[in-house]
């Protein structure tokens, strides 16, 4: 750990399953933490972390992650990017939506009112695939734009600060962050869960324009503005991954 | 005193108040004074119309003209390392030992002590209006960096003020690429002869035109296989012409000749007369621009708590 910044260790869990886990050293760690992300379980730990301590935090977590990795692999990550022309369902909303492709000259998609996808786009063109993950990267930012530009609105008055900037990115393991400028940043893949899911990381990240830890009276600030809060919380727990593989399958993403 | 690119901001109604009585007693006590020896840089409030004139606001109707004097020593790295590596070649002679980390680190505040009274000082202005009315800031800038140094100051001379950058509630890739595709323009906008397409993935290809139709089949290839437009060439009302990024940053300004002609047709007699008269157009052919932006963008004024 003390020489090299990124490395892999191999986790022998207690049901015989071997484990490949990216261990990464960052010098503004405190602790050790283990994340299990779209690209495999990663642990971060302070600059000088002996390798014997390392080891000791995998082997007394190797449960825990055997049972992470078994609900992701439950939720079909790595599923089969879609093939342009042939029929396919995206996850929209939280909704399974049919997707039907047509012929336009320039790259549009629209959701009908009957729930269906169409994602228009010059299929014989030799880099149609890439052109369908752009096509869908920038429908999703453009609806989702709107809608956090009006979810804004309805909590901005019961927070009573403003946020300065929104940025929307496909993000690895986060959801949303608030930067100290009041900066906030979402993962696209909210726009694939339930409204409900946006709605609440939009109004955690606001609460943090009040409290900027997660202390006790921040989840009260918390609830005040999204009553609901534990059950779309443990919701994205449980399916998070799903919806962020979808949105990876779709897009093509390199997840920040 | 035209303004080339515009980096704007929204203020609420309480913002605009703060702006109203007092403004210029409070812009005097935080007026530029020139650097001292031993200073890097020196922000402060000078005068709109100029070197001589006292007055620091100029304001037309719901319009308040400020300008932000900088001066900042021109010290380049080049020049200090130089003699810092002098300094220490002299010190290691001396001593016969190699030098440590917190004696180099005197010595380099040493010569940056020596250096800057002897450095040159650059000057600066930066004018900035703001729409007292519709909560508009508007700074002659495409940085939003020296916008953010303007606040500041402003925030210092007058203890708070309430200013943010736009967020806009829709995606300004989406709808200027949409404008490129042939849907159809806010009323009075045309399309101008240049534009940056971008694939929207972070680290993709970026295309820049310049004095090209936008109408033609090399932009269409470009726009077929799903590049989106970061910034695109705009003709406002036939007034104006500018290049809107998708930060909704303003850059390339130009007063088209149909402005220009009113200019010429009113009486001048001063270079005060001649501020005011510029200023005045200025505003009002950007007063339509705006308004427009914001309905197509959803550009909302933040609200008084």
């Amino acid at each position: 750990m003390q020489n090299r910044k990124n490395s892999f260790l191999k986790l022998e869990t207690p049901a015989g399953r071997t484990i490949k886990v990216l261990t990464h050293t960052h010098p503004r760690a405190r602790r050790m933490s283990l994340t299990v992300g779209l690209s495999g379980p990663k642990l971060s730990a302070p600059r000088g972390t002996h390798p014997a301590q390392v080891k000791a935090f995998l082997k007394e977590n190797a449960d825990w992650l055997e049972r992470q990795l078994r609900t992701l692999e439950k939720q079909g990550r790595k599923l089969a990017p879609p093939i342009p022309g042939v029929r396919d369902s995206m996850l929209w909303r939280g909704e399974p939506t049919p997707v039907r492709w047509d012929y336009g000259v320039f790259p549009s998609i629209r959701v009908d009112d009957a729930g269906v996808m169409t994602i228009a786009l010059d299929l014989e063109h030799p880099e149609v695939k890439l052109i369908a993950q752009r096509a869908v990267r920038a429908f999703v930012v453009s609806q989702m734009k709107r809608e956090v530009a009006r979810l804004a609105r309805i909590f901005e008055p019961m927070v009573g600060k403003s946020i300065v900037a929104t940025r929307l990115l496909p993000l690895r393991s986060l959801w949303g962050s608030l930067s100290i400028h009041g900066r906030m940043t979402l993962d696209l893949a909210l726009m694939l869960a339930p409204p409900a899911a946006l709605e609440y990381v939009v109004a955690h990240e606001m609460s943090h324009l009040w409290i900027r830890n997660h202390g006790r009276r921040f989840w009260q600030r918390v609830e005040a503005i999204y009553p609901d809060y534990l059950e779309t919380r443990a919701w994205l727990s449980r399916q998070g991954y799903g919806v962020k593989a979808e949105l990876a399958r779709w897009i093509g993403a390199e997840l920040v | 005193m035209f303004f080339k690119n515009l980096t704007l901001f929204r203020f609420p109604k309480s913002a605009a108040e703060a702006l109203g009585d007092g403004l210029d007693k409070r812009l005097k006590k935080h007026q530029l004074k020139p650097c001292g020896p031993l200073e890097m840089q020196a922000r402060g409030w000078v005068s709109p119309f100029g070197r001589s004139e006292t007055e620091l606001s100029h304001q037309v109707g719901h319009y308040l003209l400020l300008t932000l004097g900088l001066e900042d020593k021109l010290l380049p790295p080049a020049v200090v390392n130089e003699a810092l590596a002098d300094k220490l070649e002299a010190l290691k002679e001396e001593r016969g030992k190699p030098i440590g980390g917190r004696e180099r680190k005197r010595l380099k505040d040493e010569v940056l002590t020596d250096l800057m009274p002897r450095a040159f000082s650059r000057p600066g202005r930066l004018n900035g209006y703001f729409d007292l009315k519709r909560g508009w800031a508007v700074f002659d800038t495409s940085s939003a960096k020296a916008a953010e140094q303007f606040l500041t100051v402003l925030r210092e001379t007058l203890g708070s003020f309430v200013a943010i950058p736009l967020d806009p509630g829709e995606s300004p890739r989406s709808l200027m690429t949409g404008w490129l595709t042939g849907a159809k323009l806010p009323e009075g906008f045309e399309l101008g002869n240049e534009c940056e397409l971008k694939d929207p993935a972070d680290t993709g290809a970026v295309v820049r035109a310049k004095k090209l139709d936008l109408d033609t089949a090399e932009i269409r290839e470009h726009l077929k296989s799903g590049k989106q437009a970061s910034m695109l060439g705009v003709v406002a009302e036939q007034r104006s012409s500018f290049v809107l990024g998708e930060d909704l940053t303003v850059r390339k300004l130009k007063f088209l000749d149909i402005v220009t002609e009113e200019l010429e047709n009113t009486e001048r007699d001063s270079a005060r007369a001649e501020l005011d008269a510029r200023f005045a157009l200025m505003t009002l052919t950007l007063d339509s621009t705006l308004h427009r932006l914001e309905d197509v963008f959803r550009l909302t004024r933040p609200r008084d708590r």
